[in-house]
């Protein structure tokens, strides 16, 4: 027999909750009345896909963890906001952008840019005989100017649109369009570098 | 390589999981922690505001309402004070004013009569009696005390208006305005205490020395109506007053005819008279 106590009690139910997969409204719900258990299993079914999602943003792997951290605390803050319409994931993807997006914002790196013509010959060196990753991708678009990563990051991996990437980023669809384009670019230009690695990477992402 | 590197990325990086680093779950932890402990503070602290202005502004108005009643307690003591100084002053010049009109009335036949060192006196006390203090105290009381009401008030403008004449020289005065002052001053202080009898008995004494003594062009030159003191106006008036033979001069023309009339009994003079 198992003494009763409060955390005995927590234990049993957070194990339980565990092994039967608790679905997403008994989560919500747990996170809406603000048990510590509920949060933490959210934060341990979440971080894990919205932390790279923070790195393709942010390219410092600190300013990654600190939007993670804010935007994971102002999601547990306003989880009861969330009314059902959507996916709960798409719902956490968006505000984990739009923290994102204004931490550039903040720290006005946004519209930072290089030129794209002047592509970095020493880190495609040091791609160059180690097999291409999806590690390897994220450092590819880290390489990206921050605006010009935020547009290829919303348009061609989130499923942004472009009048939406211009309301999201304040900017003009056509200036979101030519970012795009010379995002496209630079990133061809550096898996061109790469290509046998490319090849196998495209393999191995098929094959899965 | 043409085709563009979106899809490459997208499948790369769509379901690309990568554990967070471990501190980032205890900073999570401590800003929920921090923002709950913040709810209650901020609770609090606008409990405290509200209450700290509430209580600041009813002191305010508090003490706005002490001061203001203070004040008021001052000025009707102040007031209250001054009205029995001022009673008791009346008291004593309603006595002085009695024995002055009995004067005037025992006196009047010696006026009238060869006694001339006695009228003279009497034409001073008077004179005295019209420019007395207690008349100006009991003006200062009405105008200082709030309670002292707007009945007195008329009188007082009475009384200023004729105090501003009094404030010209004596010897243009003539006897029987003096004596209206006389009466003025006396109803003043029957208005500042209005429950003693006595008082309206001398009112009613002055009425009847007024109906008396008083000539009706005497009292219509008194009234407050002359302000002019200019030149020309005030020999216009000397000139009335020498008619008048109540006047000073008028007197003292007619100490001087009976002085003469008395010494030297010549044609010359009665031939003047």
């Amino acid at each position: 027999m198992q003494p009763p106590g409060t955390y005995h009690r927590l234990k049993v139910k957070s194990n339980s909750r565990r092994q039967l997969h608790v679905n997403e409204e008994q989560l919500i719900k747990g996170c809406i009345r603000r048990d510590r258990i509920a949060q933490k299993y959210f934060y341990d079914t979440f971080s894990p896909k919205m932390y790279p999602l923070c790195c393709r943003y942010v390219k410092d792997p600190d300013d990654a963890e600190d939007v993670l951290v804010t935007s994971f605390t102002h999601i547990l803050e306003r989880i009861g906001q969330y009314r059902g319409d959507g996916s709960f994931e798409g719902w956490i993807k968006r505000a984990v952008i739009n923290e994102a997006l204004s931490f550039l914002r903040k720290k006005k790196i946004m519209y930072m840019t290089t030129q794209l013509d002047d592509v970095d010959t020493a880190m495609i060196a040091h791609l160059d005989h180690d097999p291409l990753e999806q590690e390897d991708l994220l450092r590819m678009i880290g390489e990206l100017p921050p605006g010009y990563r935020a547009v290829f990051n919303m348009y061609a991996i989130d499923g942004f649109s472009h009048q939406e990437i211009a309301a999201q980023m304040n900017i003009s669809e056509n200036t979101s369009k030519s970012q795009l384009s010379r995002a496209r670019v630079y990133l061809q230009k550096l898996l061109a570098a790469r290509e046998p690695s490319t090849k196998q990477l495209r393999h191995d992402i098929a094959s899965r | 390589m043409t085709s563009p590197p979106d899809k490459l990325f997208r499948q790369g990086l769509e379901d690309y999981q990568k554990p967070a680093p471990g501190s980032a779950w205890e900073r999570i932890e401590s800003g929920l922690d921090r923002k709950r402990n913040r709810i209650p503070w901020l609770k609090v602290a606008a409990g405290l505001l509200i209450l700290i202005a509430s209580t600041t502004v009813i002191l305010q108005f508090n003490r706005t309402d002490a001061s203001i009643a203070t004040v008021s307690k001052e000025s009707d003591i102040v007031s209250s004070e001054q009205l029995a100084v001022s009673s008791r002053q009346s008291a004593v010049d309603n006595s002085q004013l009695n024995s002055i009109v009995e004067r005037s009335r025992n006196n009047q036949p010696d006026l009238l009569g060869e006694d001339l060192p006695v009228g003279e006196r009497t034409r001073a006390e008077r004179s005295r009696s019209s420019r007395n203090e207690p008349s100006r105290s009991s003006l200062q009381s009405a105008v200082r005390s709030p309670q002292s009401a707007v009945a007195i008030q008329k009188s007082v403008s009475s009384i200023e208006s004729i105090q501003n004449e009094t404030a010209e020289p004596d010897e243009k005065r003539i006897e029987p305005a003096a004596l209206s002052k006389v009466e003025i001053t006396t109803e003043i202080s029957m208005t500042d205490n209005a429950s003693d009898s006595k008082r309206t008995n001398i009112t009613y004494t002055a009425e009847e020395v007024n109906a008396k003594y008083l000539k009706k062009e005497s009292t219509g030159q008194a009234t407050p109506e002359k302000k002019n003191t200019s030149g020309l106006q005030k020999v216009i008036d000397l000139a009335l007053d020498l008619k008048n033979e109540g006047s000073v001069l008028g007197d003292i023309r007619e100490k001087k005819n009976e002085w003469l009339s008395i010494n030297i009994p010549s044609n010359k003079r009665e031939t003047n008279k």
